[in-house]
């Protein structure tokens, strides 16, 4: 195994200056200290970009910045980095996101060793914290931090529940850029869930082990739209509609005879969620019934809401 | 002194005293002399001879009763008299019965004669009447009811002090075939000598044979009544390793015993209670770190500084040991490298109350900086005292600082993990000891170690841990409890959780005040101590206890030098400790209740009672200060009781 491995930071930002200030101090905080980073400017405003990153001429052999003139879209951003970095391991460091001091030293530490037992571990993933929060004006306010995914099992990533649910956040996940490099990068195509995408892609290929110690933080701002918004909030409808099409997708292959059988295995995947979903709630429901003692004709009304749901109820 | 006088006007007038030996001259460390059989078992259980007679040793105990039984009785069958019989004639029907080679019958007569003399100790009843015959000039003989070879009982006598000039001075009934309780080994012995009974006197334990048999002869008598003897078999319900541990707890409360016990009656605590519960833990704890080839041993301050010299003192390996200082107070700045709620939680977690500054103190932030988001949470000045309603808020505080503390924590750690790191440095596989409960202190102390966290192997080994410890265990958090383990079984966690973990806790203080933080000193990390003298009263007496836990020790220690750890693990070693949680005398009670405690990071000074002590009105009427007062007191069991009207009214009409 390589010692000290080297690691390639990615920075997509755009007009988010407030948020990118934060973003470049959870990177020159980081006590591991053989990373290089790359801040893609997609876009946006040039100068406030230029401006924060020479703050910290301690490291600035370590940081280069990309001005795209035009913006090329997220994916088409990292892969721009990505692409250009030279690194044994690669990170998308969201320019809203933050880490521990300790997230790259650790991580980093226990992929290597844990790559010498099971060497099919090409990535690792820690737990993150959700952290709400709300800007105004140059100044961002945390309101609230929760657990964001600390219910995934310490151990290897499943493939099957990845082909449920984008299981983690890009900031939590490092991953070997040669394997990026061979699975062709992000999917530019799509505008949300590229890092779904690429997950599922990472997983049909590789195993990704799970660090349960929450080092990572998933920033969202749940009243922001335009540039200060989040995809998973402000693009909520384009996530439901992006799943389908990756879905669907999946299964035309499959179907057209040029799959690996990924299609259908993931939408017979999500049918059975869905399904054990409102089975879950059928039970709860008859549970807090009997608990209460009002008895099952209560209940009548519910039953069959969830029972239309499945569409067992005719 | 009126026992001495008695003996010696009794035997003013006679030549000879003779006595009986075993029960009488000599005590075994265990319940029952049959209790023999079952240490037999235990140490069989790691040998060698397992793998070829499994299914004999484990039943060694019934097989070796029965073989003894069916020696007498082919004995009176084949030759008729008394069943007296020899070790030999045992071994020959054992053998039989059970089919092993003689090597092997061999090997396990050998093992019951070294364990044999390992548990027999001088009785000093036996030995101050013993002592004063021959002080009068009396001739001595010994009279026994014994299969055991003569010259095995001579070297047995000779050892624990007693004179043997000859062993025509030694009549045992398995050599000559007749015994004490027919009285024909009395006829013999006065025969052989020709002895006028009248002119001998003899002492011993068995009513029947020593007193009844001998006065039959004429031969005046002396009962040895400091000894109580309950040979009968009474089956137990229990794995096979806790019959060694019933024993001995067993046998601490004989009056032969008391020999053994204390003078100070928190030294006394110490050897009945809290002696055999760490014999116990501690029997466990070497158990896995040879299981699990461990090559570094790190005690944690305060609670395993006692443990430590428990090890160093009675356990003999060769890991090394180092003790580490550190505390709750002193981790908890140092250890966000990661950011969980619980871990939050813990930073103003505990019953003693403190203001902001001093919470943010703990993590070494100036909260005056951040009075903006303090405001914003409804708190008005850093010195305001946070209670249970601003719980939430000072958690939504916390949180809105991560970055902050996280930072702060990572520069902290660069300053002093090279003191973690050089505890860890000489060792691949480490294990962590303490007295345990919900990991935290293991989860801290490993997120200071960096790379060492990665490159080595940590195993915490704990008394006891409860439920909390799942937050803390991952495939990089390994931890588990003797007593109970992740909070399992539940009626032991209760008890622990009903006043046991601060009744351990003051028995295992130490010397030190606790670990406030550290500081470098001419280039060295060294540990920032609390003043200990605040807590001197309480030390005092924890020593006193520590004593009689080491007088167990040492009583005990043949068992950890001569037996596998894996034979002494058993949790009835925790019996005495349980039932003093959970069923105190009064006299506990009065000694240990109104210890105090302290259940918060860095604030040993704020300390309360283990069972406060309320008014008969509160008593009666069961008001608001006995809710109080319960609530507030660690040691639930002992506060109802000490809070009584029986005990109350008791205690009037005592004084």
């Amino acid at each position: 195994m390589k010692k000290n491995p080297s690691v390639g930071i990615v920075t997509r930002t755009k007009n988010r200056g407030v948020l990118l200030r934060r973003a470049l101090e959870s990177v020159v905080n980081q006590t591991y200290e053989n990373w290089k980073l790359i801040v893609v400017n997609d876009g946006g405003e040039k100068q406030i970009v230029d401006q924060l990153v020479e703050k910290h001429t301690d490291f600035k052999d370590k940081i280069m910045v990309v001005h795209n003139v035009v913006s090329v879209g997220m994916e088409a951003a990292s892969n721009l980095a990505l692409k250009e970095l030279d690194t044994d391991y690669a990170v998308i460091h969201d320019d809203d996101d933050t880490w521990s001091p300790s997230f790259l030293e650790r991580l980093i530490l226990l992929i290597d060793k844990e790559k010498e037992v099971i060497p099919a571990i090409e990535g690792i993933v820690c737990y993150s914290n959700r952290v709400l929060e709300t800007v105004r004006g140059n100044s961002v306010i945390i309101d609230s931090i929760e657990h964001y995914n600390h219910w995934i099992p310490a151990g290897l990533v499943s493939l099957d529940r990845m082909l449920y649910q984008n299981m983690f956040p890009p900031i939590s996940f490092i991953f070997s850029l040669d394997k990026c490099r061979e699975l062709g990068f992000f999917n530019e195509e799509l505008p949300v869930l590229g890092d779904w995408d690429f997950h599922v892609r990472f997983l049909l290929n590789y195993d990704i082990l799970v660090v349960p110690e929450p080092m990572a933080f998933y920033h969202h701002r749940l009243d922001a739209t335009g540039a200060l918004g989040n995809t998973v909030i402000a693009g909520q409808n384009d996530h439901l509609t992006y799943r389908n099409l990756l879905l669907n997708k999946w299964l035309r292959d499959d179907l057209n005879g040029k799959g690996n059988g990924l299609g259908i295995y993931a939408n017979q995947r999500a049918h059975f969620e869905f399904l054990l979903n409102s089975a879950n709630l059928l039970s709860r429901l008859l549970e807090i019934a009997s608990r209460l003692n009002r008895g099952v004709s209560k209940l009548e009304m519910p039953v069959k809401k969830v029972l239309n749901r499945v569409g067992l109820w005719k | 002194m009126e026992i001495a006088n008695n003996f010696l006007s009794k035997i003013q007038n006679v030549d000879v005293v003779s006595f009986d030996i075993f029960d009488t001259l000599l005590h075994r460390k265990l319940a029952a002399p049959i209790d023999l059989f079952e240490l037999i078992r235990s140490f069989l259980l790691s040998k060698d001879i397992m793998f070829e007679h499994h299914d004999v040793i484990t039943d060694f105990p019934n097989l070796r009763r029965l073989s003894e039984k069916t020696a007498r009785e082919n004995h009176v069958y084949l030759n008729g008299g008394d069943a007296e019989i020899t070790f030999e004639e045992i071994y020959q029907v054992f053998k039989d019965i059970t089919e092993i080679s003689q090597e092997h019958t061999d090997y396990i007569k050998k093992v019951e004669l070294y364990l044999e003399s390992l548990i027999l100790y001088r009785s000093s009843e036996g030995y101050r009447l013993y002592k004063l015959a021959i002080d009068s000039g009396k001739r001595i003989y010994y009279i026994s009811d014994m299969y055991l070879p003569v010259d095995y009982i001579r070297e047995l006598l000779i050892n624990n002090g007693y004179q043997v000039i000859d062993s025509e001075q030694i009549y045992i009934s398995g050599e000559h075939r007749i015994s004490k309780h027919s009285g024909k080994l009395f006829d013999f012995f006065l025969a052989k000598n020709s002895f006028d009974g009248r002119k001998c006197l003899h002492v011993g334990d068995n009513h029947y044979s020593d007193i009844v048999q001998a006065s039959a002869k004429n031969i005046k008598t002396h009962f040895a009544d400091w000894s109580f003897v309950d040979n009968r078999y009474k089956p137990k319900k229990c794995h096979i390793n806790d019959y060694v541990a019933h024993s001995v707890i067993s046998s601490i409360n004989l009056p032969q015993h008391q020999q053994f016990l204390p003078e100070t009656e928190y030294e006394m605590l110490g050897y009945q209670i809290w002696g055999p519960l760490l014999f116990g833990y501690m029997s466990w704890m070497v158990r896995e770190l040879q299981a699990g080839s461990i090559d570094k041993v790190l005690f944690f301050a305060r609670d395993a500084r006692f443990i430590m010299e428990l090890y160093n003192q009675y356990f003999r390996n060769n890991i090394p040991s180092d003790y580490v200082y550190l505390s709750r107070a002193s981790l908890i700045p140092l250890s966000f490298t990661d950011w969980t709620m619980h871990r939050v939680w813990k930073v103003f977690s505990g019953r003693t109350t403190r203001s902001i500054k001093e919470i943010f103190e703990l993590l070494r932030i100036d909260i005056s900086l951040f009075m903006n988001d303090l405001r914003q949470m409804g708190f008005e000045t850093i010195e305001e005292i946070i209670t249970p309603d601003s719980y939430q808020r000072l958690h939504l505080i916390i949180n809105k600082l991560y970055f902050q503390i996280m930072k702060k924590s990572s520069e902290l750690r660069k300053e002093y993990q090279s003191y973690f790191r050089n505890l860890v440095a000489d060792g691949s596989k480490i294990a962590l000891i303490d007295i345990g409960w919900g990991g935290n202190i293991q989860s801290m102390f490993l997120r200071t170690l960096a790379d060492d966290w990665v490159s080595k192997s940590y195993f915490g080994l704990y008394l006891g841990t409860f439920d909390e410890t799942k937050e803390n265990i991952s495939p990089y958090v390994n931890m588990k409890g003797w007593l109970t383990s992740n909070g399992e079984p539940e009626e032991i966690k209760k008890i622990l959780q009903n006043g046991g973990v601060e009744l351990l806790e003051f028995v295992l203080t130490t010397d030190h005040g606790s670990t406030l933080s550290y500081k470098k000193q001419k280039g060295k990390i060294i540990p920032c101590l609390e003043n200990h003298e605040t807590e001197e009263g309480y030390a005092n007496k924890a020593l006193s206890v520590q004593a009689g836990i080491r007088k167990f020790f040492e009583e005990y220690k043949f068992l950890l030098n001569d037996f596998s750890m894996d034979s002494l693990v058993s949790s009835v070693w925790a019996n005495p400790f349980l039932e003093l949680v959970n069923n105190p005398t009064e006299r506990q009670i009065e000694l240990l209740a109104s210890l105090s405690h302290s259940d918060t990071a860095g604030r040993n000074s704020s300390r309360s009672e283990l069972a406060k002590k309320v008014s008969f009105k509160a008593i009666i009427m069961k008001n608001a200060e006995y809710k109080e007062g319960y609530d507030e007191s660690y040691w639930k069991a002992a506060f109802k009781k000490r809070n009584s009207i029986r005990s109350r009214i008791g205690k009037l009409i005592n004084n």
